[in-house]
């Protein structure tokens, strides 16, 4: 009988054993950020906060009663009448941004919601790990679908008439906005995670195989292709001639968006997924270790900070404050200067 | 330490097999699950060997007059017995321990499968960081091809049938059948029906099945996909080394004729 318990006992903690140390039941990925009139929107975790930053108040969270199993990562879109927002449970909401107050759900999408939507005038588009790019009226109804049979974890471009989209497989795809017929395609060197930055008809791209490209999309052709050090997460930032991207090493570029000719201008010593942004003419950058490092435009460092946690999600700047917006740390929210002051950090109530 | 040992090699050696040998997850968790059992048959079969030690000790005529002597006497029967064991130098572990050390094997496998899915941005960076770049080229590896046959190999299998509200979950049901297969098969039979042993091994072989078919239907089917090709591999070395016993499942299956010459 003792051995019969004893082995019933290894059963069992085997069991517990493999579900504790498998990682499921908790799914984890870094913040959405979304700042629109004063207001930061903010997916983490199993709700979407809306937070007056200049002072530092949850106005409200959505839903009202969070389930575990419910997780938001992709950033919000946001227009003054509708926020817009997918989880991992495959659905779309739509939300009032004044109240949280949810107006529509879509769930016909297989799988999760990782991009974010792009709001137009009359109507949405928010593409899903499903394979498929959703169009949507206003208020969740299905104008078309077009199958792009590869994840995309962008949000959707448009540019005139045609819908820009990268697809995780190696592919940048034009869409007619009518009918979502396909129009053109490119074919990267390496998966696409980030949406592409769209300049007259120049798209720049980051991708897994290290690279920086630059196409023109009248011509369908590479006009450029820089190879940096590591992996390329995220959207360059364009300052007058000059992209500036980081990479996962953690070293930071300045690439003539003429030709790709680069230099590295610095490093943070820590991977790089977000984009970065344009302060006051100076390149904020943040990193996987917590540093927020502000760059001149000639790759001196202007100033530097570090705030605990990780830095994943790419900052938002208002013309006044700088949101960065942070995983794992003390706070979820931290505003700081133009110069790198904090001046107000955002932690939600427990 | 967990991750340095266990998770990075495992997830290089899938990513490994995955790339240059179809640049399927599916082919490549059962290729992996190959050289998992190749790399520890000869632990199988010391296990083997323990297992029959342990079953002839508990035949043996000192054995059982130790029983009868101290049958009411459980701790002095347990010190006896164990003096028995030391003197013959069976070790009593050798028959489950292999078992055992499959655990960790497993539970890093299954960390491995879900890391290497890169099924998210956060799963994504995590397998970035486990590839080494000397080995292996991301740019070739991402995105990973998770599909195999019906299923997505980074989630919970179920097959979904027009007219059927719920889906079936398949993989889940071959595990449970193939576990207690090969349970059944490589348990040697036991004429004794009250020896204590044979009421352990019985219920294992179905406690065991059930977990497996548990874990199956919860988790990641990459983890229920190992589960059926280790099981399958299993009953193949098994009988490699004549060690199947078709009589647990046929109680009234004839043995073969030995011709004698």
């Amino acid at each position: 009988m003792k051995r019969t318990l004893f082995l019933a006992l290894i059963l069992v903690t085997a069991a517990l054993l493999l579900s504790a140390c498998t990682g499921t039941g908790v799914t984890t990925s870094w913040p959405g950020l979304t700042v629109s009139d004063g207001t930061a929107y903010i997916s983490n975790g199993t709700v979407v906060r809306a937070v007056d930053y200049k002072n530092g108040i949850e106005r409200w969270s959505f839903p009202a009663e969070p389930k575990n199993t419910q997780f938001f990562y992709a950033a919000p879109a946001v227009t003054k009448e509708l926020l817009v927002v997918g989880d991992y449970t495959n659905v779309l909401h739509a939300v009032s941004p004044d109240t949280g107050v949810e107006q529509w759900t879509f769930a016909q999408a297989k799988r999760r919601w990782i991009g974010s939507a792009t709001i137009l005038e009359d109507s949405l588009l928010a593409a899903n790990t499903d394979g498929n790019l959703y169009h949507l009226d206003l208020r969740g109804n299905i104008l078309w679908t077009a199958p792009l049979e590869q994840q995309v974890w962008t949000h959707p471009l448009v540019h005139g008439e045609t819908v820009i989209l990268a697809g995780l497989d190696k592919t940048i795809f034009g869409l007619d906005l009518a009918t979502g017929g396909e129009l053109w395609r490119l074919n990267t060197d390496g998966a696409v995670v980030s949406t592409p930055l769209m300049v007259e008809n120049m798209l720049y791209i980051g991708t897994f195989a290290k690279d920086l490209e630059a196409w023109d999309i009248q011509t369908g052709k590479q006009v450029w292709k820089a190879t940096l050090d590591g992996i390329v997460w995220a959207t360059p930032l364009l300052v007058g001639d000059t992209l500036y991207i980081g990479d996962q090493t953690g070293a930071v570029y300045a690439v003539s968006a003429k030709d790709g000719r680069f230099e590295k201008i610095g490093s943070v010593e820590s991977p790089i997924v977000a984009s970065p942004v344009l302060v006051n003419e100076r390149i904020v950058i943040v990193a996987e270790n917590g540093s927020i490092t502000a760059f001149n435009a000639n790759g001196t460092s202007a100033w530097s900070t570090t705030v605990k946690g990780s830095l994943y999600t790419t900052p938002v700047f208002d013309g006044e404050n700088l949101l960065v917006a942070v995983k794992d740390g003390e706070f979820l929210l931290v505003v700081l200067d133009a110069d790198g002051k904090v001046v107000r950090p955002f932690a939600p109530a427990k | 330490m967990w991750d340095a040992i266990i998770i990075t090699p495992f997830i290089n050696v899938l990513m490994f097999i995955y790339q240059y040998l179809g640049q399927n997850f599916g082919i490549a968790v059962i290729l992996f699950t190959l050289v998992i059992r190749l790399i520890t048959h000869p632990l199988m079969v010391k296990q083997i060997k323990g297992s029959q030690a342990m079953q002839e000790l508990q035949q043996d005529k000192r054995w059982l007059d130790l029983q009868a002597k101290y049958k009411n006497e459980k701790d002095k029967l347990q010190q006896e017995q164990a003096k028995l064991i030391q003197e013959l130098g069976v070790n009593p572990f050798s028959s489950c321990l292999p078992t055992l050390i499959q655990f960790p094997i497993i539970i890093g496998l299954y960390q491995a499968i879900i890391a290497a899915s890169g099924n998210g941005p956060m799963e994504l960076l995590k397998l970035t960081k486990h590839i080494y770049p000397w080995l292996l080229d991301v740019s070739n590896l991402i995105p990973l091809n998770n599909q195999f046959l019906w299923m997505d190999l980074t989630q919970p299998e179920r097959l979904f049938i027009p007219g059927l509200s719920f889906g079936i979950p398949v993989l889940t049901i071959i595990v449970v059948i193939t576990s207690f297969l090969q349970t059944k098969l490589s348990m040697p039979p036991n004429s004794n029906s009250k020896d204590q042993s044979a009421r352990v091994n019985s219920m294992m072989s179905i406690y065991m099945p059930l977990l497996m078919g548990w874990i199956s239907f919860s988790l990641a089917s990459g983890l229920a996909l190992y589960f059926v090709a280790s099981n399958l591999i299993g009953i193949l070395q098994y009988g490699l080394i004549g060690r199947l016993y078709w009589e647990n499942i046929f109680p009234n299956r004839k043995k073969p004729a030995v011709v004698k010459k």
